[in-house]
């Protein structure tokens, strides 16, 4: 079977909010943990993008600079908005799970009709 | 607290880099310049591509641009950023509008029988689609060129206003001056332009009139009319340069830059259409078979005939002996329509970027 991605990417958005839960970061530290914990490698106009646009809404903030670069830590309503935006994926990430380990296996419903059990 | 990263590493950032930084606003590179240049060296300092990072950056450049994302809440910065829009959205059409009059005037050409092949009944209902659409293009742009400097009257008389009122006479000194050099090259002409063919050899300069060789200065005639077509198209190209500058920096009024966001509107939705049909035109006519005829015909004297079934004659891709009749869109079909895509995508980016900043200043203000 080819394997083929039938679902878009991460958005890198939320990849960068989940990586400043960890604690503030500079841009190249957030490319490097998002690399490690989601196998995806964000670009300098992605990372700087996602930073721009959540710091216009507050939700995340630059911090003084160290060594000409400012790390970048979440607010409190970054914080917030990444714990709902999580409890929506984790809905949808257990509901799916649990109907997997359920036991409805995909390979006795036949093709156009409905599974026997 | 976490480990916020490692130290900078002060590795040298490169030229292409820095180059690519520099695309970014200014209100963005005073934010975050620093930031990416550091992001640059650290990548370098770690041994990876820096050359796989820059489309990234560019991409990162277009969409600060066109988004505003991160840019300061001052009204007069939005406003400022919806009039460069506006510009950057009318900006290709005006500078398309004259290479597209010129493809379809000469890029299509009949077997000569009357008989149309299949591609060039495509080319030919493409190009009955162009001539509205181009026409519409046209009078968008001049009605919000007019508007536009009425509007600009209405502000006090002042270094800017005398400024854009002198760029906005561009376009007449380019249309102005190439009407005047056609009219003089038509009345050097021995027939006037619209009966004479000028034939070029390789060897001699001929006018040929009612299919038969026809007495007049072989030179000074066809010379002003070539002139008359540079001059229209670098005076337009520069004009339109001008004209959007003028507007980009014009004292224009919150109300002048709505009127001005529609007119970018529209005219995006014209380029759109006219990259769509230009794109088809071209094409049907680049992928037209070739006519191949003795190399005799089209050097003997007159080859009225030839002529006027064909724009162009080349012997670099026939037998030996024969010469390739083919259309000079032909050659030239992949720039083209590349340059129509690329204009249509500018000017849909600026009317998008245009209304963004214009609702945005307008919340700012209220």
């Amino acid at each position: 079977m080819t394997k083929t991605r039938l679902f878009p990417k991460p958005d890198p958005t939320l990849l960068v909010l989940t990586s400043l839960a960890g604690g503030p970061k500079h841009g190249y530290a957030l490319m490097k943990d998002i690399e490690g914990f989601s196998k995806l490698t964000l670009g300098p106009g992605t990372v700087f993008g996602c930073l721009a646009r959540l710091e216009e809404r507050g939700l995340v903030r630059a911090l003084d600079p160290e060594d000409r670069r400012h790390p970048y830590e979440l607010t409190a309503t970054g914080l917030a908005v990444l714990n709902e935006q999580l409890d929506e994926l984790s809905r949808v990430t257990a509901t799916s799970m649990a109907r997997l380990r359920g036991g409805v296996s995909t390979a006795t419903v036949p093709a156009g009709g409905r599974s026997d059990g | 607290m976490a480990e916020i990263g490692p130290v900078a590493s002060g590795e040298p950032v490169s030229l292409l880099a820095r180059a690519a930084i520099a695309l970014y606003p200014t209100w963005w590179r005073d934010r975050y310049g620093e930031d990416q240049l550091s992001f640059m060296s650290d990548l370098r300092h770690e041994g990876r591509s820096v050359a796989r990072a820059l489309p990234n950056l560019l991409a990162g450049a277009l969409r600060a641009r066109v988004s505003g994302t991160g840019a300061p809440a001052l009204p007069s910065l939005w406003w400022s950023r919806a009039r460069a829009s506006v510009t950057l959205s009318t900006l290709p059409a005006m500078l398309l509008l004259p290479l597209m009059v010129m493809a379809t005037e000469r890029g299509f050409y009949s077997s000569g029988s009357g008989q149309l092949s299949a591609g060039q009944h495509v080319a030919e209902t493409a190009g009955g689609v162009l001539f509205p659409v181009l026409l519409a293009t046209g009078l968008v742009l001049l009605l919000g060129w007019r508007v536009l400097v009425h509007q600009a009257r209405r502000v006090p008389k002042g270094g800017g206003r005398v400024r854009f009122e002198a760029a906005m006479a561009a376009p007449v000194l380019a249309l102005g001056g190439a009407l005047a050099l056609s009219w003089l090259s038509s009345r050097l002409s021995p027939a006037g332009l619209e009966s004479a063919w000028w034939y070029r050899s390789p060897t001699t300069h001929r006018w040929v009139v009612h299919e038969t060789w026809a007495p007049g200065h072989p030179l000074l005639g066809p010379s002003l009319h070539e002139a008359a077509i540079v001059w229209a198209l670098v005076g337009w190209t520069v004009a339109a340069v001008l004209v959007g500058r003028a507007c980009a920096r014009a004292p224009l009024a919150p109300d002048a830059i709505r009127g001005g966001v529609l007119v970018a509107r529209l005219t995006a939705v014209c380029t759109v259409v006219l990259a769509g049909a230009f794109s088809v035109y071209a094409l049907a006519i680049a992928l037209q078979p070739w006519h191949l005829i003795p190399a005799g015909d089209c050097a003997s004297v007159p080859p009225v005939a030839a002529l006027r079934a064909f724009n162009g004659c080349s012997a670099l891709t026939a037998p030996a002996g024969h010469v390739v009749l083919t259309s000079p869109l032909s050659g030239a079909v992949g720039w083209w329509v590349a340059l129509a895509v690329a204009g249509a995508v500018f000017s849909v980016l600026g009317a998008r970027a245009a209304g963004r900043s214009m609702r945005t200043a307008a919340a700012l203000e209220s």
